[in-house]
């Protein structure tokens, strides 16, 4: 997750505190989160939405001399859909609100290289970010806006060993009935500007093989995933590869994203182009254009524009 | 009483004999090269202590001000010096960072523990929404000398340095 946070030792001057991370509260506590706004436009009347995508507030714990710390993130969002059902001339409004936890853990630092967490931990699927700030463009691959992978958010705990060039990471949480879950990473950085991550994860009800690499190279990120996902009676219910280039042009990028395979049963299609701003460091905006085909439907173009604010 | 009386009497004999009496005033009396003469020792005497005086009160000052500048222009300067020195240390001990020489030092490619040994701990370090920068340091503060804002600001991609803004110093 692009926002997590990066915890620096705090240190006070006379005139000026040493943060944690983005608004030091203590010196043990520090606030975080973003806003996002979007406003998307599909074909047809009736499928315009604007909406605070999200606002998430989050709250780390991170005492300097302790092994333990503590994570806790809570999102809300709301979504307004302007349904134009012809009777009045603004429409009606399907108001859709909510707020849920995403990230609320107790990490214990045993060493340098190995931690265990105990929460709620996010899976480690997935090169699409679950957080829009770590987004190259406003949707997900999947149909519709939604997200390949087979798990977000799950109670349970992990243990993460690194080497350095090396990831590992195995979480345990509970699955249906009195089966477990898991999810096992490997990951690989041994290459500079390199990023290979390979997850399997064994659930009651699913299994699901994610491969992705990213690499940097000059002022492009290409990135390549590939996502398996059987159900419990051994059906393939996600088949399919997504390829994405970005071009940074100083504080303007480029995002080219195209997926394909099988997803839900049907054939899949879909394509982005998302042209973005930095706008500074807390701000970002972008529009995005895309298309996809499932089945034997009809291509569904849909556009949208994002702005996001980190604090 | 008896006492008083007998001075008074003493007192009064002394004084009639001294106006009834010219040779004991004679007894007192010099003669002009005898007065010449000592006004003149006295002149030396008093140059004398008036060099002694000096010699100690210069040598004082020479002692008290032997590092300083002693015409008036640079006596505010020292006074400037000396005020920007006490203000050098303050800024030093609260605001490492703010050294121009220090800033010019780093490179990209540097790690963030590498900055930090070289300008000291960041004021901020935050995420960045940029899609090529991973985290950012910002280093804030306010010049002690004249309460100017001054911020400088790193930003990191992939563990390193990849965008320097110092501050105006």
């Amino acid at each position: 997750m692009k926002n997590k946070i990066t915890c620096l030792l705090a240190g006070a001057a006379l005139f000026g505190a040493t943060a944690n991370a983005e608004i030091p509260l203590t010196d043990e506590l520090s606030a975080y989160g973003y806003i996002d706004m979007a406003l998307t436009d599909g074909e047809g009347t009736g499928n315009t939405s604007t909406s605070v995508a999200e606002f998430e507030l989050g709250f780390a714990f991170t005492p300097a001399e302790s092994k333990w710390s503590a994570v806790a993130e809570l999102s809300f969002d709301s979504d307004t859909a302007n349904a134009d059902d012809g009777a009045s001339f603004v429409g009606t409004k399907d108001e859709d609100s909510s707020a849920e936890f995403e990230t609320v853990t107790i990490s214990y630092q045993y060493s340098d290289s190995l931690s265990f967490t105990f929460g709620n931990i996010l899976s480690y699927q997935g090169f699409e970010t679950f957080d829009a700030t770590g987004l190259y463009q406003y949707s997900y691959a999947g149909k519709g806006n939604t997200p390949l992978y087979s798990a977000g958010y799950a109670v349970g705990a992990s243990a993460d060993y690194t080497t350095g060039d090396f990831d590992f990471g195995v979480w345990v949480g509970e699955g249906e009935g009195a089966d477990e879950s898991f999810e096992y990473l490997v990951a690989y950085n041994g290459i500079e500007n390199l990023t290979v991550k390979v997850i399997y994860a064994d659930d009651p009800t699913y299994e699901t093989v994610n491969v992705w690499a990213a690499y940097d190279y000059g002022d492009f990120t290409f990135a390549v995933e590939t996502v398996e996902t059987d159900n419990a009676a051994g059906v393939s219910t996600t088949d399919i590869q997504t390829a994405l280039v970005y071009y940074a042009m100083g504080k303007a990028g480029i995002t080219v994203r195209f997926t394909d395979g099988d997803y839900e049963g049907e054939d899949f299609e879909k394509t982005t182009i998302s042209p973005s701003y930095s706008f500074s460091d807390n701000v970002f905006g972008l529009i995005e254009f895309s298309t996809e085909k499932s089945g034997n439907g009809p291509d569904e173009d849909t556009a949208a524009v994002e702005l996001i604010y980190s604090f | 009483m008896k006492k008083h009386t007998t001075y008074s009497t003493l007192l009064a004999l002394v004084c009639a004999s001294f106006f009834v009496s010219p040779a004991g005033l004679d007894a007192q009396q010099i003669s002009r090269d005898e007065f010449d003469s000592l006004a003149k020792r006295v002149e030396q005497l008093e140059a004398s202590v008036r060099m002694v005086k000096n010699t100690q009160i210069e040598g004082l000052a020479a002692e008290a001000v032997s590092a300083m500048p002693m015409d008036m222009a640079d006596k505010e300067s020292l006074i400037e010096s000396v005020v920007n020195t006490i203000q050098a240390k303050e800024e030093g001990a609260n605001f490492p960072w703010m050294d121009t020489a220090k800033w010019a030092s780093l490179r990209k490619g540097m790690s963030p523990e590498d900055v930090v040994a070289t300008i000291g701990i960041p004021t901020l370090n935050e995420p960045s929404m940029h899609k090529r920068v991973d985290f950012v340091y910002t280093y804030q503060g306010r010049r002690v000398a004249t309460a100017k804002k001054v911020e400088g600001i790193i930003r990191f991609y992939k563990g390193k340095v990849v965008e320097v803004e110092a501050p105006v110093l």
